[in-house]
């Protein structure tokens, strides 16, 4: 491995110089960002042992190779530590995958975010917030970690708002969407055990979402009741059959801390849980075959319920996040791409 | 002014430029394909991403282009999804059968996007074609003929109040079929207007 520079270089005198530059050129999100010197770049591939050049993948409908000393200038620029990169680098993985749809979630008018979940020992290394707030600010980790990522998608995959970035709104959560799940606060196996890796891997999936949608219930006492309100929920809006994705289609759940006390009090698995998902989520409806809603969709369930075109339970993602005192879970939906889990290689 | 040892560092900074294409790179130069003198006796591909209304804009803009074109045949080619690029196996039968082609309908952020380029790389396969997007998303045609160098390579556009994905009737179908038609076949035909 070499760490030899191949990106141009810019000379700055000092850092408020830069400052104003790098926001001039169009680097930033709009906060300062940490100068990517060569330096910096160079240490930052080291912990993943990547040269420079090194493709991480490709948006063919762009014309756009991103490499890995791109990578990690972003990283530098997002104010992540070293020991982040890793998990940069795997979650950028994910984005360009396939599945991850990366041309379309970048360039649509519904302003979807990056969403990036942690799994596996590198959380509680780097430490990162799983528990109260884990989706907010606060902590060094998710924090830079999801902004780098929305850096990678600026800069590398050329998404710049009002250009090919056609958000008509955007989200605050494009400045950074990252988290841990808090896989030490249950007795359910986390997502990335649940999606084939060995417990002590770390992993990093990316999902591009859209809507957010917070359940609040403290008067529902066993898991019936509890899932039924979760499915009234779910099915405000639809998630429509993508042939390009296939079966392939995901969707994420985050469970509260009191509504996992029911489940798993009650003795529920992540498995069972889904078993009572699932059909409830995918019903079929009570309306005309090809009736349409008022966004032109296609849509199914009752007479003002939506269709969730999921293809097995596997594909509803539990995640298990957040702090207590409010009873909450989460639903969130995703654009169209689907969840891709991406092992975190660290080399040092 | 005294310049301690922080202050020297800072003021020669050198930074890695963060962004994807800024290297050179040797590409040669792709332009738009050689226009035709009729339609008549040509196989014409249709690339639709099914967004919004693009069925029944292709259903009916086919319909009146075969009153006035007696077409060899006519490739319809659905794609997986809005914003992705055709099937392989699709694409290869448009590249090896069309003489002409249309990419329709680009009413969304990212499949606007996705059409122009569509009719681009139709263009780079020597097929003459042309985009059909909506006017609210122009800006995402542009920055996509930008990335694929073609900045001026035009796209026929459809404007309010024939909204992306809202139902357009019979009305305001033929309001829009009477804006695009002649642009289209404009852009397809020999001394097409720029």
């Amino acid at each position: 491995m070499t760490t030899a520079v191949r990106q141009p270089t810019k000379r700055y005198d000092g850092y408020e110089a830069f400052t104003a530059g790098a926001i001039a050129d169009g680097w930033s999100d709009g906060l300062p960002i940490v100068p990517p010197t060569a330096e910096r770049v160079e240490e930052f591939l080291s912990t993943i042992g990547k040269d420079p050049w090194e493709v991480v993948g490709t948006i063919p409908t762009r014309d756009i190779e991103i490499t890995a000393e791109q990578v990690a200038a972003n990283a530098v620029m997002a104010g992540c530590l070293p020991a982040y990169m890793p998990v940069v680098y795997a979650a950028v993985q994910g984005h360009l995958h396939r599945l991850g749809n990366a041309h379309c979630v970048t360039a649509t008018l519904t302003g979807a975010s990056q969403m990036v979940i942690v799994n596996g020992p590198v959380r509680r290394e780097i430490g990162m917030n799983c528990g109260p707030g884990a989706l907010g600010p606060g902590n060094r980790a998710n924090a830079t970690i999801g902004r780098a990522v929305r850096l990678v998608v600026r800069n590398c995959v050329q998404s710049v708002p009002g250009v090919a970035d056609r958000a008509a709104y955007s989200t605050p959560a494009r400045y950074s969407y990252c988290f841990g799940e808090d896989e030490e606060a249950t007795s359910w196996d986390p997502m990335h055990v649940e999606r084939g890796f060995a417990r002590d891997q770390s992993v990093a999936t990316l999902n591009s979402m859209t809507d957010a949608f917070a359940l609040f219930d403290d008067r529902s006492d066993v898991p019936e009741l509890l899932l039924d309100r979760l499915v009234h929920l779910c099915r405000v809006r639809p998630i429509n059959r993508d042939q390009y994705l296939g079966d392939e289609r995901t969707m994420v759940i985050l469970i509260g801390p009191e509504h996992r006390h029911i489940l798993e009090g009650a003795g529920w698995s992540k498995a069972d849980v889904r078993s009572y998902l699932y059909p409830r989520l995918t019903a079929p409806h009570t309306r005309g075959e090809g009736e349409r809603d008022g966004q032109g969709l296609h849509t199914t369930g009752g007479p003002t319920d939506s269709s969730l075109a999921i293809s097995a339970p596997d594909k509803l993602l539990l995640i298990t996040a957040g702090g207590e005192g409010r009873q909450l879970s989460w639903a969130l939906f995703p654009h169209i791409a689907s969840a891709v889990s991406t092992p975190i290689i660290a080399t040092h | 002014m005294t310049v301690t040892s922080e202050r020297l560092i800072l003021t020669d900074l050198v930074v890695i430029d963060p962004r994807s294409g800024v290297l050179p790179v040797e590409k040669s130069v792709r332009g738009e394909a050689p226009r035709v003198d009729t339609l008549d006796g040509k196989t014409l591909a249709i690339i639709n991403n099914g967004m919004g209304s693009a069925r029944i804009l292709e259903a009916a803009l086919l319909k009146r282009l075969r009153a006035r074109y007696d077409f060899k045949d006519v490739i319809h080619v659905q794609k997986p999804s809005v914003s992705v690029p055709p099937n392989p196996e699709d694409w290869q039968e448009v590249v090896s059968r069309a003489d002409v082609g249309i990419a329709l309908f680009g009413g969304c952020g990212s499949c606007t996007s996705r059409t122009t380029r569509d009719a681009i790389e139709m263009e780079w396969a020597g097929i003459p074609a042309v985009p059909i997007v909506h006017a609210a998303l122009y800006g995402s045609a542009e920055a996509i003929r930008k990335m694929s160098k073609m900045p001026d390579y035009p796209v026929v556009t459809v404007g309010f109040p024939a909204a992306p994905t809202a139902v357009w009737d019979d009305d305001l179908l033929e309001k829009v079929l009477d804006l695009i038609e002649p642009q289209v076949l404009a852009r397809l035909l020999v001394g097409a207007a720029r």
